[in-house]
């Protein structure tokens, strides 16, 4: 069982170049990849307005606001914190869950008259894994076009038009469910609020004025 | 569940399988010093890195000098990464300035990632700097290198007759990074970032949103880790909540992508293991037996997540799937990825003992759950990179054992004597899985320590420790996280948990092989239990369930059982008001 020091080195040799190759190497031969290729998706997929960075249309955001449409409940930090992603982990018998649970929908029911008990989507009112995802299904922006219409005066029809038009499918038809990107939606609907009542636009969406 | 459902699961599980029969061929010539396509490019590395070693590569030792140096070697990786974790202020890449890890979490990341757990007491963005994560990566290589390794060494002792040497522990070791591990991780990580994963080593990045809140993205060099993490099956992912955090897992595709990626290589090393023995029926057998378990583990957690939470449709949900709402089991899970592949996720990582996760698995109906334990419990539904194979195989001499009893004569396996000191080993490295599982859940619910760290009432709190040590001792990472571990209890016991469970098993299986290779082959007669076919799959089909079910059915009918039928009755658990 004895092992000699000519040994020892062979080994602690092997673990220096290995880390040498697979942490630094490795990480910064993909870094370059990414510097010349992917440029874009490297940095985080950074959106632009006016020169200043909004957001990523892969990262959800607080959209708490009746106004806009509102995605899912978000356990990341205070809603919507990049820094903490995470679920809430609640256990689906665990009673305080249940009584979380009976606030959010009854809160949907209230603020959407339109919607019948048992038939809020689900997903409206759970919270994603990591509390940053962007995606409502196409049932949760339906349903909350009547609301929004009422209270920013563009007709329901354009509301569901756009909802309609920004409907992101199965990938290659066969990856994925169909559900809208609640970043992408209230992009495009802050430039039908800036066209109709832009006294409410910049009161909304403060970020792009 | 729908037919889209169904049909996104077949495609993935199709794609891995048609993957894993040419990677098999190709891993089969890595590991019999076979030419392959990538030897005008590697051949030179590996000859330089030996020299520079000054290693011998054709020079073959025992098993026993082999597993000391891989344990050892083990070690040294294990020492660099803890001191870089506890010394990270003093290290670059460090623009948040995130102080030094506290030594018992530094002890549970170090441990957990040497050994392929991955299981994490921390959240990425919020604790390590970008230089550590780094440090990370390297363990992802080389702990998915050493598993491999091992279930090599394994195979050669089936394979050799009257033989004494299992390989060499260097050689084998490089071969698995520059020939399998490096090669697959720059693809795949590629194809992250082109689908949208970051790679910058900026920690974080502050934006106005359009309605003027202040928001801040956490990012880094997450591309290079969620391949490796992946491709050799370690899970531990750059954020809190590994793949369901969309920079670690943009779409539906990327999803699919990561499960092809976990299940490949563990599917390709069955095959490889066929014909390493020359033996394709018996291991085309024993991908039967695993397939089997996985599909019937996948339609119970998809039916269940599919049918979703009843007492949310009582209080007016729609759970129901629907042409616009997909319906099920929502909470935790990411929308536009939905409950059938996100089913299909969740037991896969459970299967392939990876424990990156794209849902939060505390928030799965019981019964799911319980299929989740059950996986790491059993651990051999393919596993983890080699230790799969070694769990299957060690299961295999107990079911050959079983089996001699009933007819009265010898157990023989693949033309050798199967006698007391292999299935001793094999028993042990059996119970130990079991022992090291249970004894410390006991433990810890009997504890003020261990309790306090519950976040859900009832029996899914015990379920929420059971599933902690099965995934650690199975090396598996993936938590029920409402369960805070990082204390000092868990950071401590859980690290000794995935430190037994790694290597008490690994030692007893790499022995069974040094007693193998040292026994000459007897020829197949009228007699001989054929190693394939329908009796051979039943008899070890019946061993592991018949072992399973009898170790772990009374923790797991606490907890996940009690729950459902609870549940079921519509009762809902409350903490007691003091």
């Amino acid at each position: 069982m004895f092992i000699v020091g000519k040994e020892l080195v062979k080994m602690i040799k092997l673990t220096i170049l290995l880390y040498i190759i697979c942490s630094l190497g490795y990480t910064f031969l993909i870094w370059g990849i990414g510097k010349i290729a992917f440029p874009f998706q490297a940095g985080g997929s950074i959106v632009y307005k006016n020169s200043k960075p909004i957001g990523s249309m892969f990262i959800g955001e607080k959209f708490a606001s009746p106004y806009i449409f509102n995605g899912r409940p978000s356990y990341a930090g205070n809603g919507y914190d990049g820094t903490e992603s995470g679920g809430s982990n609640y256990a689906p018998a665990n009673g305080k869950y249940i009584a979380v649970e009976k606030k959010l929908i009854d809160k949907f029911l209230i603020e959407n008259p339109a919607v019948k008990k048992g038939g809020v989507p689900v997903d409206i009112v759970t919270g994603s894994g990591s509390g940053l995802g962007p995606y409502i299904s196409i049932a949760a922006a339906l349903d909350q076009v009547q609301r929004i219409s009422l209270l920013t005066g563009i007709s329901e029809t354009m509301l569901y038009g756009l909802v309609r038009r920004n409907i992101s499918y199965r990938q290659f038809g066969i990856f994925g469910t169909p559900g809208v990107n609640t970043v992408k939606l209230n992009l495009k609907l802050s430039l039908l609020l800036k066209k109709y009542n832009y006294k409410l636009y910049k009161s909304i969406f403060k970020g792009l004025v | 569940m729908t037919y889209t459902g169904v049909l996104q699961i077949l495609i993935t599980l199709a794609a891995m399988i048609i993957a894993a029969v040419p990677l098999s061929k190709y891993l089969a010539h890595v590991f019999k010093c076979e030419t392959t396509f990538l030897d005008g490019i590697v051949n030179p590395a590996e000859s330089l890195t030996l020299k520079f070693l000054k290693v011998n590569g054709n020079e073959e030792t025992d098993w026993i000098k082999y597993l000391k140096t891989g344990i050892i070697v083990n070690f040294f990786m294990l020492a660099i990464v803890y001191l870089i974790l506890r010394f990270q202020n003093f290290l670059p890449f460090n623009q948040m300035h995130y102080h030094g890890i506290p030594w018992a979490l530094d002890f549970n990341t170090a441990i957990s990632f040497i050994t392929n757990t991955n299981w994490q007491n921390y959240s990425g963005e919020e604790a390590l700097s970008n230089f550590s994560q780094m440090s990370l990566v390297f363990l992802q290589f080389t702990s998915a290198a050493t598993g491999l390794v091992f279930a090599v060494a394994f195979i050669r002792g089936l394979v050799r007759r009257e033989a004494k040497y299992v390989g060499n522990f260097y050689a084998d070791f490089i071969k698995a990074i520059y020939r399998v591990f490096l090669p697959l991780a720059v693809i795949f990580a590629v194809v992250m970032l082109w689908q949208g994963a970051p790679q910058t080593f900026i920690m974080q990045k502050k934006v106005t949103n359009m309605t003027g809140v202040k928001q801040t993205l956490s990012m880094g060099p997450v591309a290079s880790m969620v391949s490796i993490e992946n491709i050799g099956t370690n899970g531990g992912g750059f954020y809190g909540a590994n793949a369901a955090q969309p920079y670690e897992n943009p779409n539906p595709f990327t999803d699919a992508l990561t499960v092809f990626m976990m299940g490949t290589i563990p599917i390709a090393l069955f095959l490889m293991y066929g014909i390493m023995i020359g033996n394709k029926k018996h291991a085309w057998t024993l991908f039967a037996v695993a397939m089997t378990l996985l599909v019937i583990c996948l339609a119970t957690v998809y039916s269940r997540e599919a049918h979703g939470n009843p007492f949310l449709a009582k209080l007016g949900a729609n759970v129901s799937a629907s042409k616009n709402n997909p319906g099920g089991n929502m909470e935790g899970k990411q929308e536009h990825i939905g409950i059938a592949q996100t089913s299909l996720f969740a037991v896969s990582t459970t299967a392939f003992t990876t424990g990156n996760v794209d849902s939060a698995h505390d928030s799965f109906m019981p019964l799911s759950g319980m299929v989740l334990m059950a996986e790491m419990m059993l651990n051999l539904i393919f596993g983890g990179k080699g230790v799969g194979l070694l769990n299957m195989l060690t299961m295999v001499i107990i079911a050959m054992f079983i089996a001699g009893l009933m007819v009265g004569r010898t157990p023989e396996f693949l033309g050798k004597k199967i006698e007391a000191k292999e299935v001793k080993l094999a028993t042990l490295a059996m119970f130990a899985h079991a022992f090291i599982i249970l004894v410390p859940f006991a433990i810890a619910v009997a504890i003020p320590a261990g309790l306090a760290g519950i976040l859900n009432p009832g029996p899914h709190g015990l379920s929420e420790i059971l599933y902690a040590y099965t995934s650690a001792v199975a090396n598996n990472g993936s938590a029920f996280a409402g369960l805070n571990g990082d204390t000092l209890f868990y950071n401590i016991s859980l690290g000794l948990a995935i430190f037994f469970g790694r290597y008490i098993p690994i030692i007893c299986q790499v022995a069974i092989a040094g007693s193998l290779i040292k026994k000459k082959s007897i020829p197949e007669s009228a007699g001989t239990f054929p190693a394939h076919g329908f009796l051979f799959y039943t008899v070890v089909m019946g061993t592991i369930l018949l072992v399973g079910a009898l170790t772990f059915f009374p923790a797991l009918a606490l907890g996940p059982v009690a729950e459902h039928f609870a549940m079921a009755k519509g009762h809902l658990f409350y903490f007691n008001l003091k």
